[in-house]
């Protein structure tokens, strides 16, 4: 584990929040709603006259300004040029004002020389006028976005970490493993079958579980059920040492988040070693913070390191995370002294966002 | 029969156990937590087959069947494994059996009625298919009758004398049955042949003498040195030039 998962941290998404503008479905809706903005303002500004020529100026001005905006941003896009948050924020804002300006002179001129409107029209008032209502739109227009990308992106990492606790919960050795205990104790201690049935049940309910949020007390329980599962398989190579202050800190976290740290802490710190070792498991209230550690002995002998690793776990643990604390919340990998920790400090008053 | 069982979990050697017993015909002399014992057992016990799990801590199941190889009778090795992994499709396409866990009762009697002493010839091909799966990590040798295992990584060199072949390393020396050319083989890359009777782990070279009667290997860590053969020298000279 200590050199599979340490490497490891929430990597920025390559992708940006900006839809593809030059996909020929999004560049249409764009255009139907800046169609839809164009009403509205001929529709506000109405004061009599003719409603369809006030429409048909406003439209073709803004049609123009969008247009422009949207093919340049999705040449832009094309050459990987929005890669951060910011830089797109403001290449698009950017792009929007200089557009904004451009069309507005060229409307000018022309007005001027096709003499469309009776009155001659100030020239900076226009300018100030129709940049600030680009920066409005422009600035609507990226939150909504923005928004629209992140809850994508919430709803992704959250399908993926349903599925990943499935296939996690169902690691093969483990489940094969629990089964042969199983059938194993059925002949001489049925009692301790019967309880091992309930907590491989236990185990699979909370895998298949749709509520994604559960008390730090439920987590703690299922763990100990999983942690008597092995204990049976693992006999006296495990020992696992809690240490829970008093009274439990109460907290809500993301359901799967201690399980399978304790997991990968017996996979790779007690079963790749003759005579295991010890498991200490710690939960504390430290000022407005939990702080949860699990600790697993190190194997001095990397060559009989336990083969693949479960980073999978460990990255979509600190995503859910994330999640549900945003930057509240954090999970620290650390090695020292031939120990293996993880760390996670979850906000103690807080309530999860998601 | 007399049947050894290999597993680090008390609970499924204990199954397999009592499973074996109920058949007549098979006894289990002993039982192994690991792969170091199933070595040690398997000699003592003079098993005719072993139960091997594959996954364990310290020497493997793998690890542990490639040792009994060497043996001068070694017994039939019939693996079990919770899951079919890669290993499994190598023993698929050869004459190694394997039995799934939970094992089943009739599966494991036909397994045990199938198993054979096996011939040299058998177990020789059974070896070069484990070798596919995994290269050994360790050479074991019995050293005033306990099991003695040596990294890959601490042997100095190997220096073959009639008979047998002698492994010099960090905690000292003893000896081995198997043939230089195939240690040669199995660890090509990691030793070199410096002589007809000499392979030398080529991150202990330190560099060579000229001496009145031939050239010689200077070892790291150590005072001895190896005569080169006139044949090897060469493509000695070339690694200690890029020393």
């Amino acid at each position: 584990m200590p050199e599979n998962i340490q490497k490891n941290s929430i990597q920025p998404k390559k992708r940006n929040y900006l839809p593809d503008f030059c996909d020929t479905e999004v560049f249409l809706r764009t255009l139907l709603v800046i169609q839809l903005i164009a009403i509205v303002f001929a529709l506000v500004s109405y004061s009599g006259g003719s409603f369809f020529v006030q429409w048909a100026l406003i439209s073709v001005f803004m049609l123009w300004t969008g247009l422009c905006v949207v093919t340049i941003l999705c040449w832009v896009n094309r050459q990987g040029w929005l890669k951060t948050t910011l830089s797109t924020t403001l290449l698009s804002i950017g792009v929007t004002v200089l557009v904004t300006i451009l069309i507005t002179l060229l409307g000018l001129v022309l007005e001027k020389s096709m003499r469309l409107s009776a009155v001659p029209q100030d020239l900076n008032y226009m300018l100030l006028r129709n940049t600030l209502v680009s920066i409005i739109l422009i600035g609507l227009a990226l939150r909504y976005f923005y928004l629209e990308y992140e809850s994508k992106l919430i709803l992704e990492v959250q399908a993926q970490a349903r599925l990943q606790a499935l296939q996690a919960r169902i690691r093969p050795h483990f489940l094969f493993n629990s089964m042969n205990t199983i059938a194993s104790l059925t002949h001489d201690q049925p009692d301790l079958a019967e309880q091992s049935i309930e907590n491989l049940a236990d185990l699979f309910r909370a895998s298949l579980a749709a509520e994604s949020s559960v008390s730090l007390e439920q987590e703690v329980a299922l763990t100990r059920s999983y942690i008597e599962l092995e204990s049976l398989r693992l006999g006296d190579r495990l020992r696992v040492n809690w240490h829970i202050a008093e009274p439990q800190p109460e907290v809500s976290m993301p359901a799967l988040t201690l399980q399978p740290l304790v997991e990968n802490a017996i996979y790779h710190g007690i079963e790749p070693i003759h005579d295991g070792g010890s498991i200490d498991i710690g939960i504390a209230e430290i000022g407005d913070n939990i702080q949860i550690n699990i600790a697993n002995p190190v194997l001095e002998d990397r060559s009989l390191q336990h083969r693949e690793g479960n980073q999978m776990a460990v990255e979509n643990i600190r995503e859910r995370l994330h999640i549900a604390f945003g930057g509240a919340a954090s999970m620290h990998l650390s090695e020292a002294n031939e120990t293996f920790t993880v760390t996670i400090i979850l906000p103690a008053n807080s309530t999860e966002r998601a | 029969m007399k049947v050894l069982i290999v597993d680090d979990e008390k609970l499924a050697r204990d199954r397999l156990a009592r499973m074996v017993n109920d058949l007549a015909e098979h006894e289990v002399v002993a039982q192994a937590a690991n792969g170091q014992e199933a070595i040690d057992l398997a000699v003592v016990s003079e098993a005719d087959i072993v139960l091997m799990d594959i996954r364990m801590p310290g020497l493997d199941g793998i690890q542990a069947a490639r040792h009994l190889a060497q043996m001068e009778h070694p017994p039939a090795v019939i693996f079990t494994t919770a899951f079919a992994d890669h290993a499994l499709e190598a023993f698929e396409t050869h004459a190694v059996d394997y039995l799934l866990k939970p094992v089943k009762k009739e599966r494991l009697q036909t397994a045990l009625a199938a198993a054979q002493k096996p011939t040299r010839a058998q177990v020789d091909q059974t070896n070069e298919v484990l070798s596919t799966l995994e290269s050994r990590q360790h050479i074991c040798a019995r050293v005033r009758g306990n099991l003695e295992l040596v990294k890959i990584e601490d042997i100095y060199y190997f220096q073959a004398d009639h008979k047998y072949v002698t492994v010099r390393h960090r905690k000292g020396q003893m000896l081995i049955e198997e043939s230089l050319k195939s240690l040669e083989n199995e660890f090509e890359g990691i030793f070199v042949r410096i002589h007809r009777n000499a392979l030398v782990n080529r991150t202990y070279i330190a560099g060579m003498r000229n001496q009145d009667d031939g050239h010689h290997l200077l070892i790291k860590e150590l005072d001895e040195t190896l005569e080169i053969s006139r044949r090897h020298l060469s493509p000695i000279r070339k690694i200690i030039k890029k020393l």
